[in-house]
C-alpha cells in the first residue's frame, strides 16, 4: 500500500487553492484537509491511513522562525474521508507559531499551506494568586513554598532561574532549589522545594554552600514576571513575598501543645484546633480527621486558619454528648518537614522522646 | 566526607486495590515520569500524578539495527514531530527495548504538560509509542501525589522509588504482578554515618536489580552518590532492614540512571550524573559525568557503611580506588541505557541546549 501510494503521489499534479486547507476545531485543535485527486483517492481505502502512507502524501510541519525551514512532519492522525485525506495533529498547535502543510510527494513538489494558531488577545496576564505557607515569620529551615497561579503555567527547567530566595539587600540565593518540577495537574499549582541538601546536618551541600537562609534576617520569595503561562505570555510583574526568619525548627510536631477548643453538644459549632506552629496546609487538608467513639469517621467540612496556624473542623450533625477524637496520621509535616513522628533530620545520638499518641481527644 | 548507610523501613503491604487483570483499551496515565522495560517488550510506566504504576504489552520484538550516531539534534527532533521546538519539551526518561532496540522516551510537552511516550528506532525514525488501544496492566499506589524517579524489572518484580511530592519522604513500591493482593510500600530512612548522629529522609534517584548467590536485591544510588544495596526479600512488613553502603561516587553528584554490562569477563556499573558543584570542581568539561564502577563492590561485606570505598577524597581529581573511575567519553551524557552487550545508546548534552542521540561502546 505504502509503496503503491508513493509511486502515484509522484505523478501527480498538485493543484493549488483549495486543494489543501486547515478546519478549526474545539480547544484549539485543528485538522488538515487535502483533496485527493480521483486516480489517488481510489488507491485510499476510507478509514484510518497508516502513518508512513500519510506522511508520504501530507505533512505538518513547524516552521523555524529564523531560518525559515520546516521541521519533521508532526505526530498525529491520517483518515480519508469521501474524497479527502484529513490529518489530525496529536497534540494541539501552540500559538504564536507558524505551521505549514505540505500536500505532495516530496516538500519541493508539494501544495503548501500556512497556518498560524492566533494568540488569544490577551486577557488578565497570569498572576501568583497564594503563596504557602502564608505566614510572614517562617523558621530559618522551611523545606518548600507552594505557589498558587491564576491559570496554568508552562514550566520548564527556567523557572529555577525565574524564582528566587533574595536577601535583604537584593541578592539572589545561590543553588537554592531541588530541580524537580512538581506541578499539580491543572499547571497551576508548583511546589518548590529548597535543596534538602542545603537544610539536612551534616551534608556537603550545606558544609560548603551553608544554608540557603540564617535566622533573625530578612528574605523575599521573588516570582520573576518572566515566568511563562501556558500559551507563553509573561506573567509581567514581578510577585515578592516578604518574610524574617526564626531559629531552625528542628523538633518533632508535639501533638500535646496543641490545643483543642471543645464545642458544645448538641451543636455544630466547629471544634478548633489552635496549632503552636504552622503546619503544611496540605497535610491540613489530608491528614487530619474526627472520629467518634467507635472510630467511625465524621462527616463535617474543615478549614485551615491563618497562617495555617488552626484548622477548624464543622460537622454536618450536631456534635453529641460523647468522645470524639482528633486523629492526627503521622505523615502530617509542619513548614519545616517536621512530623509527630520525628523531626526533619534526627540526631541519634540525642535522647528521643516516647512516641506520642496520633490523636487528641474532646468532649463536647 | 560523609558516609552514609540506609535503612529500609517496610511500613506495610497495604494496598487494597493492587494488580487489576490485564485490560484492553487507554490506560489513562496522567504522567509519565518513569519508564522501564521488563521482558519481551513489556513496558513499565509511572504515573507519579495518576498513582499507578501500568505495565503494557508493547509486541515490540523485532530488533532494529543500530549502526552509528542519529545526527541532528534529538530534542529538537522529537520536539518537531509534536510541532514545538525544543525549549517545548522536557526529556524525562530514555529506556531502550532489549527486546528490539527501539529507544523509548518518556516526553513532556511542555504547553498542556501532555506525557508521551516517543520511540526513535536505529534508522532514527522518531514515532509515537500510542498508549490509546493497549493491552495493560494497573497497580494502583497510594492515592497521594508523588514524583516517580525510577523503575526496575527485577526478576518478575516491579521496584518503583519515590520522592517528594506534598510531602518529604522516600518510598520504593515493590509490585509482584502476579499477586493480585497489593503493592507493597516501603519507606527508606537515611543514617549520615559521616558524622555519626543525623538520619533523615533520602530519595533514591536511580534503581536497579542485584543478584548474589540466589538472592535479590534492589540497588539505589542517592544524591551525594553513595550506592546502596537493599535485601529486597528481608522485607516483611513492620521491619526494619537495613541497607549497605559499597562506595561513595563523591559529593556534590545526583545520580540520573544506571545499568549494568559485562566487558571482558567483568562485570561494571555505569552510571551517569549531574554535578551540583561543576563551577568550582568539575569532574569533566560538563556538569554531566559518568561513573564505571567495579560490580563486585556491590559483593563487598566487610568494607561497608562508614568504611565504604570512596571514589575521591577532598580532591575529585584525585582518585583514591581504580574499582570506580570516571568514563571520559561519556562527559555530557543526561540520559543513557544498555543498548546491547556492547553499546550504550546516550543522550548527550553540549551545555549549550544542544542534544544529540548518540551509540557509545560501552567503556
Amino acid at each position: 500500500m505504502n509503496a503503491t501510494i508513493l509511486v502515484a503521489a509522484s505523478f501527480l499534479v498538485f493543484q493549488p487553492a483549495d486543494e489543501l486547507r486547515f478546519r478549526k476545531l474545539e480547544k484549539g485543535q485543528v485538522e488538515v484537509i487535502a483533496v485527493l485527486p480521483k486516480d489517488l483517492a481510489a488507491k485510499f481505502p476510507v478509514g484510518p491511513v497508516a502513518t508512513d502512507a500519510g506522511e508520504a502524501l501530507l505533512r505538518l510541519c513547524l516552521v523555524d522562525p529564523k531560518s525559515k525551514k520546516a521541521g519533521p512532519p508532526m505526530l498525529g492522525r491520517y483518515e480519508r474521508r469521501g474524497n479527502e485525506l484529513v490529518f489530525r495533529p496529536r497534540v494541539a498547535l501552540e500559538a504564536g507559531r507558524h505551521y505549514r502543510a505540505y500536500f505532495g510527494p516530496t516538500d519541493e513538489a508539494s501544495n503548501v499551506a500556512d497556518y498560524r494558531p492566533i494568540r488569544p488577545t490577551p486577557g488578565e496576564p497570569v498572576r501568583v494568586v497564594k503563596v504557602y505557607p502564608t505566614a510572614d515569620v517562617l523558621p530559618a529551615n522551611v523545606l518548600k513554598f507552594y505557589i498558587y497561579f491564576s491559570g496554568p503555567m508552562l514550566g520548564g527547567q527556567d523557572i529555577f532561574e525565574q524564582i528566587q530566595l533574595v536577601d535583604e539587600k537584593g541578592n539572589p540565593m545561590e543553588s537554592t532549589w531541588l530541580l524537580d518540577e512538581i506541578w499539580d495537574e491543572t499547571g497551576q499549582v508548583l511546589i518548590i522545594y529548597i535543596h534538602p541538601g542545603r537544610i539536612k546536618w551534616g551534608l556537603v551541600l550545606r558544609e560548603i554552600f551553608g544554608p540557603v537562609l540564617y535566622e533573625h534576617r530578612q528574605y523575599s520569595l521573588v516570582i520573576r514576571g518572566e515566568m511563562l503561562a501556558l500559551g507563553g505570555d509573561k506573567m509581567g510583574k514581578d510577585y515578592v513575598k516578604k518574610f524574617s526568619t526564626t531559629p531552625e525548627d528542628r523538633v518533632r510536631v508535639e501533638l500535646s501543645d496543641w490545643k483543642l477548643q471543645a464545642p458544645k453538644a448538641g451543636g455544630r459549632a466547629p471544634l478548633v484546633a489552635q496549632l503552636p506552629k504552622c503546619i503544611d496546609h496540605k497535610s491540613l487538608e489530608r491528614f487530619l480527621s474526627v472520629v467518634d467513639a467507635k472510630g467511625d469517621k465524621v462527616a463535617g467540612k474543615s478549614m485551615i486558619g491563618k497562617e495555617e496556624k488552626s484548622w477548624i473542623f464543622t460537622p454536618e450533625t450536631p456534635w453529641r454528648n460523647a468522645e470524639y477524637r482528633l486523629v492526627v496520621n503521622g505523615r502530617m509535616e509542619d513548614v519545616a518537614g517536621n512530623t509527630p513522628t520525628r523531626p526533619f533530620d534526627l540526631d541519634l545520638t540525642s535522647k528521643q522522646p516516647p512516641a506520642q499518641p496520633l490523636e487528641l481527644r474532646f468532649h463536647p | 566526607m560523609l558516609r552514609w548507610t540506609l535503612c529500609l523501613v517496610a511500613v506495610v503491604c497495604l494496598l487494597a486495590p493492587g494488580a487489576a487483570s490485564a485490560d484492553t483499551g487507554n490506560p489513562g496515565l496522567k504522567s509519565i515520569q518513569a519508564i522501564a522495560f521488563g521482558p519481551d517488550g513489556l513496558l513499565i510506566l509511572g504515573d507519579g500524578i495518576g498513582a499507578q504504576v501500568v505495565t503494557v504489552q508493547t509486541g515490540d520484538k523485532t530488533a532494529t539495527a543500530w549502526t552509528k550516531s542519529r545526527p541532528g539534534d534529538i530534542k529538537e527532533q522529537l520536539a518537531g514531530r509534536l510541532g514545538t521546538n525544543s525549549k517545548g519539551i522536557n526529556i524525562l526518561k530514555l529506556a531502550v527495548n532489549p527486546a528490539s532496540q527501539t529507544a523509548y522516551f518518556a516526553v513532556r510537552k511542555l504547553e498542556g504538560k501532555q506525557d508521551l511516550v516517543l520511540t526513535v528506532n536505529g534508522q532514527g525514525k522518531v514515532s509515537e509509542f500510542p498508549l490509546e488501544n493497549v493491552t495493560y496492566t494497573r497497580f494502583a499506589l497510594p492515592p497521594h501525589k508523588t514524583t516517580l524517579t525510577d523503575i526496575a524489572w527485577a526478576d518478575g518484580q516491579i521496584l518503583v522509588a519515590a520522592q517528594a511530592g506534598e510531602t518529604f519522604k522516600s518510598t520504593i513500591f515493590s509490585i509482584d504482578p502476579k499477586q493480585p493482593k497489593g503493592v507493597a510500600v516501603v519507606n527508606t530512612d537515611t543514617y549520615h554515618v559521616a558524622h555519626g548522629k543525623w538520619e533523615t529522609n533520602a530519595p533514591l534517584r536511580t534503581v536497579m536489580p542485584y543478584f548474589d548467590q540466589g538472592k535479590k536485591y534492589l540497588v539505589g544510588a542517592f544524591t551525594c552518590t553513595p550506592i546502596v544495596k537493599y535485601p529486597i526479600d528481608d522485607l516483611k512488613a513492620d521491619s526494619r532492614v537495613k541497607g549497605t553502603s559499597v562506595i561513595e561516587l563523591g559529593n556534590g553528584n545526583t545520580p540520573l540512571d544506571m545499568f549494568t554490562y559485562e566487558k571482558d569477563g567483568k562485570t561494571y556499573i555505569l552510571m551517569n550524573t549531574i554535578r551540583m558543584f561543576h563551577k568550582r570542581a568539575p569532574v569533566g568539561p560538563s556538569q554531566y559525568w559518568t561513573a564505571k564502577v567495579d560490580y563486585t563492590i556491590l559483593q563487598e561485606s566487610k568494607k561497608v557503611n562508614e568504611d565504604a570505598l570512596r571514589r575521591v577524597g577532598n580532591d575529585v581529581n584525585k582518585p583514591l580506588t581504580e574499582r570506580a573511575i570516571v568514563a571520559a567519553d561519556y562527559h555530557g551524557v543526561v540520559h543513557l541505557d544498555r543498548l546491547d552487550k556492547s553499546r550504550a545508546l546516550v543522550v548527550r548534552t553540549d551545555d549549550k541546549d544542544g542534544f544529540t542521540l548518540e551509540v557509545l561502546p560501552l567503556p
